[in-house]
């Protein structure tokens, strides 16, 4: 147990993602691009679905800028990038939500993918712990979304295709944990 | 993954109880296989069936299910020991992806059968020869690539018909020539049945986008599916199975089967293939077998098929021989064939259940949904592929005359002062044409040839038809009066069509008509109670397709409408003292040909039944026209089976064969020239915008037109590649050609579209010019 709490304390020096703009045509033009696109669809689901679709999951090194996200043809974000972009449709669309984070055990082999990528692009990895990572989430009336996989999940305890939910948190909240596999987690 | 790290899993020799049978030993020689490719849906990886026939032959051993995705179903059976879940493709690091497999793979009794394509092709290319993968290495693939014309010469099979040429022109003339459809098959995976050229445009950029490779084009074989299997350790054939489909998925994939032993000569054929190629590991040849029983090899996919498990419980367990190392041996088969059921199973609890995941209706459906996310490895680029991308290495048709679709341009004057865009006539093909076909209806017996006014109304093409003995074939009075001011006598000419009589007259004479509809048969007589005055030699009808709809003609296959039919002609062709005929129509360049022998063969089959209600035989079997222009050479071999699987009559009774040969000779005898006005370039491909549009050729958006371009001294044709032309007009289908390589093209030059004859200038309209459009009822 003891692990994953000082985990949770690194990960909560991380801040939740807010992609700048330098206010000028770099900026405003990806900024068109991103969300010209989704304004096309009527249904929540669809238009949430679009973002991890139109910006491929990948590296960025933060703080990020919108004329940061181009890489060739299309675009590249990590879920940080995700959670702001699907959190600004929602505000579009006047759905009330907050952002918050998510600590995931993912399969045993899969950190080592990402550190590997994270550290080719030459972006941070801090969100990789040793058998746990950070994800950044939505929380929008009782449920949660993760905006990289486009799916709800019921919080702590749950399974998405990135692993198995040991935390979740809201900004400005507290943890809640899943007992169930924090225990497991601490077992050596 | 609570029974630790598979990578360091204890050896677990198969115990066998004593109560097993094990035709493989008790023990097997492996302590650890891992297997890929584990999801199972109507389309499922062969992973699961894999381990299930593994677990058949030696309870005890240790067997590991290796995939992309929590979502993997298969990796949630509890007929494995432990899994290995990786990251998708989308989220996964090559480098770091080659370490893990090989750490996997460093205990001495540790094995891997990968069931993936792209999957087994990437190990080849990455990790080379290894000794524990059973699967096939990079030499071994490169012989079997698609199509595989080697692999069926060596089972002594025959290889579908395929087209690399992914021109729109080639794919219009292959589909034209595919009676059965074609498949649209990537380079390494995917393949959609598809019946049109634009039905192959579009599902050709659907695997584009979605496996980044290129694709070509097969001919449908119509039969039975039937499958090879086989195990081979390097270059040793160990076990086969032959399997026939019974029932299939609506995806074509199979559920049940018939299994069988290969005959002693596709055994032996398969042992020279897979020792040539030192294969190793499963593999599959799909295969369709004709009615005759012969069979043509369809694909060749590096691993065991997703039905294996059917073939092992009957009793011939490929996956166990590859991993003996030799086939158990047996004594006939346990059953003659397996069906599949579906079965519920609790998920994993270390894998949980993955909620349902939204997508973006608007977007190209996300590539890795599927969970295995091969989709994702082909657009990574990270195999190398098989073969250039089609454009690259597609070479252009022959052409034997400037009548073809190539070569029209040597025939085309340098463009002149004259405004763009504008009309040329090419008249000398016309005649070339003419020509063609009469050579290809000589000794057929007695032939007409009529010009088809509708398909060029142009006075020099019906003088020139005039001056080559041809008679008209009218629409309209007004057609039939046009052709006879230049030449084509009206009293020689035929009438068609639901409106034949229009603009109203109270007399006409002709040579022949052929009634659409049984209303105007009785209309027919109404009129002529009142006063018509009618003079004809031949009075006809047209009869409806037999199996495709259309708006035409009697359905003389319906026997009430037969006989209403008989009743009508016989009086009419009484009271104008006129012999009888019958006529078909539809066009050619639609069917293809072999589909529209039969039509025409079945449509006129009803001379016969009508001739014996009339009295005496047809006088004229009018087959019309619509052939494409490409299909030249198929038209006597047409008629020819016509003649002889029509009715009886055609053979017996000496009817006048009449022909309506419209756009196969006029087609080619218009060139449109065109000068680009604006020229853009993106990324991936560029688009030239012409001061042409589809009004000025309105099949164009339809129909492959070649196209030339003018480089200051003569007219080059423009090879084929990515690009696309667009027509100047403000609306979204005007698009004049795709698939072609403009990248010498520059504003300001001089194209010229070849193929512009027929219904492209005939049916041709102004439009975005400021025109307004005659006033009806002014002419
Ligand atoms: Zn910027
Ligand atoms: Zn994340």
């Amino acid at each position: 147990m003891t692990g994953l709490l000082s985990e949770l304390k690194r990960f909560e020096r991380i801040d939740l993602s807010r992609v700048a703009c330098h206010g000028t045509a770099c900026c405003t033009a990806v900024r068109h691009r991103v969300f010209g696109r989704l304004m096309q669809y009527a249904n929540m689901g669809a238009a949430l679905a679009a973002v991890p679709e139109l910006i491929r999951w990948g590296p960025v090194r933060w703080p990020a800028h919108w004329c940061d996200l181009p890489e060739g043809d299309g675009l590249t974000g990590d879920c940080g990038v995700h959670a702001d972009v699907a959190a600004a449709v929602l505000t579009r669309e006047a759905v009330p939500h907050t952002r918050g984070r998510a600590v995931l055990r993912p399969a045993p082999l899969a950190p080592a993918h990402w550190r590997a990528s994270w550290t080719e692009a030459g972006a941070g990895d801090a969100w990789i712990a040793g058998r746990v990572v950070h994800h950044e989430v939505i929380k929008v009336g009782d449920q949660w979304w993760d905006p990289s996989e486009a799916r709800w999940f019921s919080g702590a305890g749950a399974h998405l295709s990135g692993g198995r939910v040991l935390a979740v948190r809201e900004e400005h909240g507290s943890w809640q944990l899943d007992s169930e596999a924090s225990a497991t987690h601490a077992r050596p | 993954m609570e029974e630790g790290d598979p990578a360091s899993g204890e050896p677990t020799y198969a115990a066998g109880t004593e109560t097993v049978v094990a035709p493989f030993g008790r023990a097997a020689k492996a302590g650890t296989v891992f297997i890929s490719g584990m999801h199972s849906d109507t389309n499922p990886s062969p992973g699961l069936s894999v381990a299930r026939s593994l677990r058949l032959a030696w309870p005890g051993l240790r067997i590991v299910g290796l995939d992309y995705s929590p979502e993997s179903s298969g990796l949630h059976s509890d007929v494995l020991d432990d899994l290995v879940c990786l990251p998708t493709w989308r989220r996964a690091h090559l480098e770091t992806w080659v370490e893990q497999m090989c750490r996997l793979l460093e205990p001495d009794d540790a094995l891997l059968i990968p069931c993936l394509d792209l999957e087994v092709r990437l190990l080849a290319t990455e990790l080379g020869f290894h000794d524990k993968i059973l699967g096939p290495s990079k030499a071994s693939l490169d012989m079997v690539r698609k199509p595989p014309v080697d692999a069926a010469e060596r089972l002594g099979v025959r290889v579908a018909e395929s087209e690399t040429d992914t021109s729109w022109h080639a794919i219009d003339r292959f589909v034209r020539r595919s009676p059965h459809g074609v498949w649209v098959k990537g380079e390494v995976y995917d393949a959609y049945r598809a019946y049109t050229a634009g039905e192959v445009l579009a599902l050709g950029s659907v695997v584009e986008h979605t496996w980044g490779g290129g694709w070509h084009l097969e001919r449908h074989v119509a039969g039975q599916e039937c499958s090879i299997a086989f195990a081979a350790l390097n270059g040793r054939l160990l076990d086969a199975v032959f399997v026939t489909k019974a029932l299939v998925t609506v995806a074509g994939k199979t559920w049940a089967g018939e299994v069988a032993e290969l005959d002693d000569s596709l055994r032996d054929g398969l042992a020279d293939l897979v020792a040539d190629a030192r294969w190793t590991g499963g593999g599959e040849l799909e295969l369709i077998r004709s009615w005759h029983g012969d069979l043509t090899l369809m694909e060749l996919n590096p691993r065991f098929p997703a039905w294996i498990h059917g073939a092992s419980v009957c009793g011939i367990n490929l996956p166990a021989a590859l991993v003996a190392g030799r086939a158990a041996s047996r004594d006939g088969l346990l059953a003659p064939g397996f069906t599949r059921v579906v079965e519920e199973i609790p998920v994993n609890p270390t894998l949980g259940i993955t909620p349902f995941g939204w997508v973006a209706g608007g977007l190209p459906r996300p590539a890795d949904k599927h969970p295995s996310g091969m989709s994702c490895l082909g657009q990574r680029h990270l195999v190398p592929a098989e073969r250039a991308a089609a454009p690259e290495e597609s070479i252009p048709a022959p052409t034997s005359t400037a009548a073809q679709t190539g070569g029209f341009e040597e025939l085309l004057g340098p463009p002149g002062p004259e405004a763009t865009p504008s009309r040329h006539l090419l008249l000398p093909l016309f005649a070339e044409q003419f020509q063609a076909l009469k050579e290809q209806v000589e000794g057929l017996g007695r032939v007409l040839l009529a010009h088809s006014v509708k398909t060029c109304p142009q006075p020099a093409v019906l003088r020139e038809a005039a001056r080559l003995g041809m008679v008209a074939e009218a629409i309209s009075l007004a057609e039939l009066e046009a052709a006879d001011r230049f030449g084509l006598a009206a009293e020689q000419g035929i009438l068609n069509g639901p409106a034949k009589w229009w603009p109203a007259t109270d007399r006409v004479r002709c040579w022949a008509f052929f009634a659409d509809s049984l209303a105007e048969l009785r209309s027919l007589h109404a009129r002529l109670d009142s006063g018509f005055e009618l003079e004809a030699e031949v009075v006809g009808i047209r009869a409806a397709p037999v199996h495709v709809a259309s708006r035409f003609g009697i359905p003389l296959h319906e026997p009430e409408a037969m006989a209403e039919a008989a009743g009508l002609l016989g009086s009419l062709a009484r009271r104008l003292g006129a012999a009888w005929g019958l006529h078909f129509h539809f066009a050619q360049s639609v069917l293809g040909a072999s589909r529209w022998q039969r039509e025409c063969a079945a449509a006129l089959g009803a001379a016969d039944p009508l001739a014996d209600q009339m009295g005496r035989p047809p006088a004229v079997l009018d087959v019309g026209g619509g052939w494409h222009i490409d299909d030249m050479p198929y038209v006597r071999a047409s008629l020819g089976y016509v003649l002889e699987h029509g009715p009886a009559a055609a053979r017996e009774a000496d009817p006048l064969l009449v022909l309506e040969p419209g756009k196969i000779l006029t087609q080619p005898t218009v060139a449109v020239v065109t000068q680009v006005v604006v020229r853009r370039e993106s990324r991936k491909h560029c688009d030239i915008v012409v001061d042409a549009a589809e009004g000025d050729m309105p099949e164009a958006p339809y129909q492959p037109h070649p196209v030339a371009r003018f480089d200051g001294s003569r007219w080059v044709p423009l090879p084929p590649g990515r690009d696309r032309i667009l027509g100047r007009s403000c609306m979204e289908h005007d698009v004049l050609g795709v698939r072609l390589d403009l990248s010498d093209v520059q504003e300001g030059d001089i194209l010229a579209f070849g193929m512009c004859g027929a219904y492209d200038t005939s049916m041709a309209y102004d439009f975005g010019r400021g025109t307004a459009s005659r006033e009806l009822g002014h002419s």
